[in-house]
């Protein structure tokens, strides 16, 4: 069917492609028009994230280069149309060094984010538990968010961009950095920054009154 | 034939790809970060999209090819979806609808996150003041975006039609003006509340 082959399946793989990035604009873009501040610390860790994945992934490229391809940066295995864009304008060569043993950026930005939103239930629980927040919408965004961590593993795998060992390793660096970063973030700042669902905080407010 | 720099086309890529940025961005950090106002907000602009593709369908059926730009190239300069078709439809714009949809879905929430009247709270209290805060600076920023992004896209840009960016902007208003009183409808102060700062006034109402 020509409207399902040529726009439905199309659409959902070119923006499957080019995800992270998409989430690195939206989150800046969104950040801005909704005036969220936490929203901003959210951008900042991904963005720490994706820097920090790209240098381990330069070491271990360093230590072991067996198996390293030249990539085009306009292949279906590049991340995004700021990639595109961006290697061009740092360089004249558009290609990307890929190493089957470094770690996916793609998967650690998505690992980041599920994990993000794991550390807020664990920041949060009283106030969960204080029902604040109901528990069914939190279980079912929960599930949805592990398929799609599960679907974009097999995503990145079935399309050959990644190897078993780069996908894994960028989803343990990605979920490392989310959950330890929300959970270190939360409690400096007394659950401030991290308050992206804009709840009242119940320690704050007992304070308050007493 | 002058050359495109580097940072025309990257800021041309940011542009270009927009309304694909804010709904698979809100579809996803909403799934991940258990928003499920931004579900529902992103789910409306697939909505709209459909919407949108189902009347340049017709348009193609009764009007013909009046208004669709010819070309590969102008497919790949201007429409948000990949697409192996040689032509790209102007009328009405998928771009300027969605794009206003959610413009003017933010517009809305932010108005009546500075309006709205606090219940059992002093107008001057801190968390008031915040809420008021957040709402007038969404405002701008909305208004300014607006201006500078979506005025030129429609009248000086090459892939937008006059009658097209017209029909898609009402559409996408409308659209997203109602997909918010919708929303309001089903859970008051909370469904709605891109913004995340209402729900304090209605703790314990998202629910499944």
């Amino acid at each position: 069917m020509a409207i399902w082959t040529e726009y439905v399946v199309a659409t959902f793989i070119h923006n499957s492609q080019i995800l992270p990035e998409t989430i690195m604009c939206g989150i800046i873009l969104l950040s801005i028009l909704l005036a969220s501040q936490p929203l901003v610390a959210v951008a900042i860790g991904v963005a720490v994230t994706q820097i920090m994945t790209q240098g381990i992934g330069r070491v271990i490229m360093g230590k072991t280069p067996e198996g390293a391809q030249l990539r085009s940066a306009l292949d279906g295995c590049s991340t995004g149309f700021v990639g595109k864009s961006w290697a061009r304008l740092l360089g004249k060569d558009p290609q990307l060094l890929w190493n089957p043993n470094a770690p996916s950026v793609f998967m650690a930005t998505i690992a980041f984010f599920s994990a993000w939103g794991i550390a807020l239930q664990q920041i949060y629980k009283d106030e969960i538990n204080a029902g604040i927040m109901k528990k069914p919408a939190l279980v079912a965004t929960m599930v949805l968010s592990f398929l799609v961590l599960v679907l974009a593993f097999c995503f990145r795998i079935y399309t050959g961009c990644e190897s078993y060992l780069s996908a894994i390793g960028g989803t343990v660096i990605g979920f490392l950095f989310g959950f330890l970063g929300c959970i270190a973030l939360g409690y400096a700042t007394d659950r401030k920054a991290t308050n992206i669902w804009g709840i009242p905080l119940l320690r704050r407010k007992a304070k308050g009154k007493r | 034939m002058q050359q495109t720099t580097p940072v025309v086309e990257l800021l041309s890529g940011i542009y270009r790809f927009l309304p694909n940025t804010l709904t698979a961005s809100l579809i996803v950090l909403g799934i991940f970060l258990g928003k499920i106002s931004w579900i529902l907000v992103g789910l409306g602009g697939v909505g709209l999209t459909i919407l949108i593709a189902f009347f340049q369908y017709g348009k193609l059926k009764f009007a013909g090819t009046y208004g669709s730009l010819p070309g590969a190239a102008a497919v790949s300069a201007c429409s948000i979806m990949p697409s192996t078709s040689q032509s790209f439809e102007t009328i009405p714009s998928l771009w300027m609808a969605t794009a206003l949809f959610y413009m003017t879905y933010i517009l809305k929430n932010a108005i009546t996150v500075y309006t709205k009247r606090p219940k059992g709270a002093r107008s001057d209290s801190l968390t008031v003041q915040h809420r008021k805060g957040v709402g007038i600076v969404s405002i701008i920023t909305t208004v300014i975006l607006l201006a500078f992004l979506i005025i030129p896209r429609a009248f000086w840009s090459q892939c937008e039609s006059i009658m097209g960016a017209v029909l898609g902007g009402a559409l996408g208003i409308a659209f997203g003006y109602f997909w918010w009183l919708l929303l309001d409808l089903c859970g008051p102060d909370v469904y709605p509340d891109i913004h995340g700062v209402m729900i304090g006034l209605r703790p314990g109402s998202v629910a499944t």
